[in-house]
């Protein structure tokens, strides 16, 4: 009885922690970074894939710039607790169809379940097709303070084939006009003080 | 969002309200003007203070400074006065801030 007790109260538990991964600090806000990569036009010999690095069912492989879309660079959204890192796989090495299948591909795993494919298992395909990380653990989610100004971000990559690079070569913040809003509500209130001072001041007089 | 930041600053104003009621002997009206504008004043430049520097204690701290300091200007109270009401209600708000 204890023992059944004791495994409901970790699954209860677990849920709970899983639970509040997903929710929102209080007080804050959650805002997409979008990452773009600039050069992907000098490396024609290459197709850039994504991977979120936890498992491929919550952080798939995604393919940058798949083809029918237009050439734009940009990195899609992941789920706010993947850390993606992006892979330049030669193109002769390259097979879309194989490499998105095992987003889905299910396997037996070493306890004897039907599982996804593990992280290890897709890394170590990466490295079969000689795929090449160039950015380490890129952001697609942070969470900022309720009134803050800030909209969404865009970070930008300048890649380069020997390098890992983990932080971009530059940032840029879309904020909304609350900032704006804010100022000017204060200055007003000030000359309101400002006025209602000067007025019982002549008014003593 | 723009609703429930409305709602936070109004909730912030009565309750500041409430504490210069009590402690303030003035018109009614004069008390509901002279607190809506020190939280006008006040209440945006905080919020976008916290933003750039998240230091809720110190911004706190010079919010009250602050606001005790407007107290003693606009309703001619003795500086102590003022910045015990300014403590009181500040703490008040500050401290729901944790709880909502």
């Amino acid at each position: 009885m204890i023992k059944q007790m004791l495994v409901i109260c970790i699954i209860l538990i677990s849920l709970v922690s899983f639970a509040s991964a997903d929710i929102i600090r209080e007080g804050y806000r959650g805002i997409h970074i979008t990452n773009h990569i600039q050069n992907l036009e000098d490396f024609p010999d290459y197709v850039f894939i994504s991977y979120g690095q936890i498992n491929p069912a919550m952080c798939p492989i995604k393919i940058i710039d798949p083809p029918g879309r237009e050439d734009t660079g940009q990195v899609e959204i992941y789920y706010k607790h993947c850390s993606p890192s992006i892979y330049a796989i030669p193109k002769d090495k390259f097979n879309g169809t194989e490499l998105i299948s095992l987003n889905t591909k299910k396997v037996l795993n070493e306890q004897g379940i039907i599982d996804y494919v593990s992280n290890e298992e897709i890394i170590s395909y990466l490295n079969s097709v000689g795929a090449i990380e160039v950015i380490k653990k890129i952001q697609t989610y942070t969470e900022v303070p309720i009134a803050s100004t800030e909209k969404e971000r865009d970070y930008f990559y300048t890649i380069d084939l020997n390098q890992v690079k983990e932080i971009p070569d530059n940032k840029k913040v879309v904020r909304n006009s609350l900032v704006y809003i804010f100022a000017g509500v204060s200055i007003l209130a000030l000359i309101g003080i400002i006025t209602a001072i000067i007025f019982s001041v002549k008014k003593r007089k | 969002m723009i609703l429930e930041l409305f709602f936070v600053f109004l909730l912030t104003f009565l309750i500041e309200l409430i504490v210069y009621f009590i402690f303030i002997r003035e018109r009614k009206l004069k008390i509901v003007y002279y607190c809506f504008l020190i939280n006008l004043f006040t209440w945006p430049l905080a919020n976008i203070f916290y933003v750039i520097f998240q230091q809720f204690y110190l911004i706190e701290f010079f919010v009250i400074f602050i606001e005790g300091f407007l107290i003693l200007l606009l309703f001619k109270l003795k500086w102590e006065k003022a910045i015990i009401i300014s403590l009181i209600s500040n703490m008040i708000t500050a401290g729901l801030s944790f709880f909502f």
